[in-house]
């Protein structure tokens, strides 16, 4: 074989090979970084989390636009204290996580991921480890005991700064500029808190997670079942077999979805983000209503706790920093310091926004009955007898907007809750309700049309008074965290606010535009201390960037 | 031997390059959600109930495989067609569900590419909103804006036709000029006016028979853009 060929040869295998590779990695491979506020907190806190979903499948690291849920464990030596869910948009996301009150003091790791590292063999969570003291309980986590010596503050030798990032400090003026000099967009997150010495924890960024990542074996992932690509695929176990299911949230209007329960008593759920905690209903479209089933949603965490957890150290000397924490923790609480927090943005939902006629109630006569009202002055809602029973029709319009009554039936919504029977409808007590939508044209939710929506929204918006049917099951759902800020941008309002303020400012995702600039402004609480400030994330080519300054 | 080697090789390099992984990864997602994806819920478009002429749709009254951009995701093999008399885009999940055709929500629309056409949502500019073709993006952009209007014969047959009109947009600089003839091109491109000018002599029979190629052959050739 001359050289020519032997080149050609070797070239032929090679890409072979990479043909291998690509078939062996055909699913989307995702790892998951959070960052948050601080390290150390007191039981009842929040917990600033922002999130950054890497593909690495090829090698790269830049942000995954398949998976649109984060899954977050909060694991201890004594087992998985708390679950949450961060929602993702292009990669990233953030919410605020409150600490249960009750928790034990101990180490716990954050651990995140995806549903698609749940279908990688081998995968283990991993993520950051946080302290948590309880100031009201000497409750402690397995393993964690008082040290009889002064803990060890930790060291200070970290990482060097970031050169693509410079942060300028304007102390007297409480202002901050964090100026990107990258020619690539920076998408980080912010946080200026107490450095009160308590935690011990060797420091985490996004530098040791990207190191980590050198270091990882990715398992082959043997399936994308269910992956939350539009959203969470919400499984539903089910006795209902071959029947179609409707699951809806009270007071979540904009979602309802329908699926099939299959022959093994399952059913998927593709939902959009579903945000807070809800009351979940499940229900079997039957034509008896009275017909019994059970339904449960089926938990997608994982629920490992076998990792080593290193244990937390509590001396004496920390009493008077947990007294200002712990008191820091209440004041939010007792003065509604968490209603400070900012919204940031959610992925919008796609449907029944914009109704085509909104009746105020309270802007109408008040009638007796939820009869009189739609016979009195909803023109597009029609009360019909079928079969001795009352039947809602909508007047919806056809493609040139003509109105018109269709043979399908119109969705009946009661605080975003399908409603079956419209007697229990017409019987409902008008005084709870608020307002009236109905959107004039046909709607599909899978395979299920409807002609027409009338959207009832009560005061409460939680179905107050309303008995459901035998073929209904509740359910908690605890949606994703809504994402928020704590800018405190308000708390300049609040003159008499007892400031105990641990984290003074927390932003989970700052853009900042090629060589632009992120300007902000923060306030120091009432107390004297050290404070730092931590920017951590990516540029958009998928460097990481880490800065960490004393503020004193 | 060596030329069939070289050709596996070709082969075989150019298939590992477009294989894409997460089009894989989104199609299982897709053939498992089918119509339950969040894609496939929304209102629906009842089908024309009279006879007309001309279509409603920009091009064709057949629903075509695109790309989208929705609501922050990705979705490939769409069936979609673009309504120009309702500026709307509808979907289907399968060509043959004619009465289950959904109107995505224009705004959410970030793009569109169907039959190699790429469109954009376009809103709170000084061009009324709407779905524009995106006809030439480079240093600036050509788009165009198709319009279908209803119109009805004042004849005994009372026929209704679909009448369609076309309005072209420059955007240069973050401003909209509209584009009537060659001389909108000759007015944003000064410093080019000699060769819009032979371009447009050279290419004056698409003027009459592909306007599009026209236009899109004045701001590249002529305009340089």
């Amino acid at each position: 074989m001359n050289n020519d060929m032997k080149r050609i040869v070797l070239i032929f295998l090679l890409s072979l090979s990479g043909l291998v590779l690509t078939a062996r990695g055909k699913f989307v491979v995702e790892r998951v970084y959070i960052s948050t506020d601080k390290d150390c907190y007191v039981a009842g806190d929040y917990v600033g989390c922002s999130a950054f979903c890497f593909d690495v499948s090829d090698g790269a690291r830049h942000l995954s636009d398949f998976s649109s849920i984060v899954y977050l464990e909060l694991v201890s030596a004594d087992g998985v204290a708390q679950k949450e869910k961060i929602a993702l948009i292009e990669g990233r996301g953030s919410g605020l996580i409150k600490l249960s009150p009750e928790l034990p003091s101990g180490n716990y790791y954050l651990v995140a991921y995806t549903k698609q590292n749940i279908n990688e063999s081998g995968f283990i969570p991993s993520g950051k480890m946080l302290s948590i003291f309880n100031v009201f309980s000497t409750e402690r986590v397995k393993g964690s005991a008082p040290a009889d010596e002064k803990v060890a503050p930790k060291s200070e030798d970290y990482l060097p700064n970031s050169i693509d990032l410079e942060v300028l400090v304007d102390i007297d003026n409480s202002k901050i500029s964090l100026l990107n000099h990258t020619g690539e967009s920076a998408m980080v997150s912010v946080s200026v808190f107490h450095d009160d010495s308590l935690s011990s924890l060797p420091e985490y960024s996004i530098v040791d997670f990207y190191n980590g990542l050198k270091h990882t074996n990715f398992g082959d992932i043997y399936s994308a079942d269910r992956a939350d690509y539009e959203g969470e695929v919400i499984e539903v176990l089910s006795d209902a077999r071959g029947k179609d299911l409707l699951l809806s949230f009270v007071g979540h209007c904009s979602d309802l979805y329908v699926s099939t329960v299959d022959s093994s008593g399952h059913a998927f759920f593709y939902t959009r983000n579903i945000y807070g905690e809800n009351d979940a209903i499940l229900q079997v479209c039957a034509e008896n209503p009275s017909e019994k089933s059970r339904h449960e949603i089926v938990s997608p965490f994982i629920g490992y706790y076998g990792y080593s957890i290193p244990k937390l150290s509590i001396s004496e000397d920390m009493e008077e920093r947990l007294i200002l924490r712990g008191m820091g923790m209440q004041t939010v609480k007792r003065f509604g310091g968490d209603t400070l927090a900012d919204g940031l943005f959610l992925r919008p939902s796609a449907i029944l926004n914009n109704p085509d006629k909104k009746y105020i109630l309270d802007d109408y006569t008040r009638f007796a009955t939820m009869t009189e009202v739609f016979v009195e002055y909803i023109p597009e809602v029609s009360i019909r007898k079928e079969n001795g029973s009352s039947d809602l029709s909508v007047l919806v319009e056809d493609y040139m907007g003509q109105p018109y009554y269709s043979h399908f039936s119109s969705l009946v919504l009661i605080d975003g809750v399908p409603i079956q029977n419209r007697e229990t409808v017409l019987s409902y007590d008008q005084a709870l309700v608020k307002e009236i939508d109905v959107y004039t044209h046909s709607y599909l939710f899978a395979n299920h049309l409807y002609n027409g929506i009338i959207s009832i929204k009560t005061f409460k918006e939680n179905l107050p008074s309303f008995s459901l049917e035998n073929n209904v099951t509740i359910a908690n759902f605890n949606g994703a965290l809504y994402p928020q800020s704590l800018t405190w941008s308000k708390i300049k309002d609040f003159d008499s606010y007892p400031d105990l303020r641990q984290t003074i400012y927390w932003h989970p995702s700052v853009t900042i535009l090629p060589k632009g600039s992120f300007n902000f402004e923060f306030m120091f609480p009432k107390y004297e201390g050290a404070f730092e400030i931590v920017v951590e994330g990516i540029t958009s080519s998928g460097e990481a960037i880490y800065y960490k300054q004393h503020i004193k | 031997m060596k030329k069939t080697l070289i050709i596996i090789l070709l082969v075989l390099t150019s298939v590992s390059f477009l294989y894409s992984q997460s089009k894989e990864v989104y199609d299982y997602y897709m053939d498992n959600a089918s119509y339950n994806a969040v894609l496939y819920r929304g209102r629906i478009k009842t089908p024309l109930n009279f006879r007309y002429q001309g279509t409603p749709f920009a091009y064709t009254e057949d629903f075509t495989q695109g790309k989208l951009f929705y609501n922050g995701k990705e979705y490939y093999d769409v069936w979609l067609n673009i309504n120009s008399y309702t500026d709307e885009l509808e979907v289907r999940y399968s060509p043959d569900r004619q009465n289950q055709t959904i109107v995505l929500e224009k705004k959410l629309v970030k793009y569109f590419i169907v039959n190699d056409k790429k469109f954009e949502y376009i809103a709170g500019k000084s061009i009324p909103d709407g779905f524009y073709e995106i006809l030439h993006d480079g240093k600036s952009d050509l788009i165009k804006k198709n319009k279908k209007m209803l119109i009805e014969e004042e004849n005994l047959t009372r026929n209704k036709i679909f009448m369609s009109s076309n309005s072209y947009y420059i955007l240069l600089n973050g401003i909209y000029y509209p584009v009537k003839g060659k001389s909108a091109f000759a007015k944003c491109f000064k410093e080019r006016k000699k060769d819009i000018k032979r371009v447009s002599r050279q290419f004056s029979s698409l003027r009459s028979d592909d306007k599009d190629a026209y236009y899109i052959t004045i701001f590249t050739q002529g305009c340089n853009q």
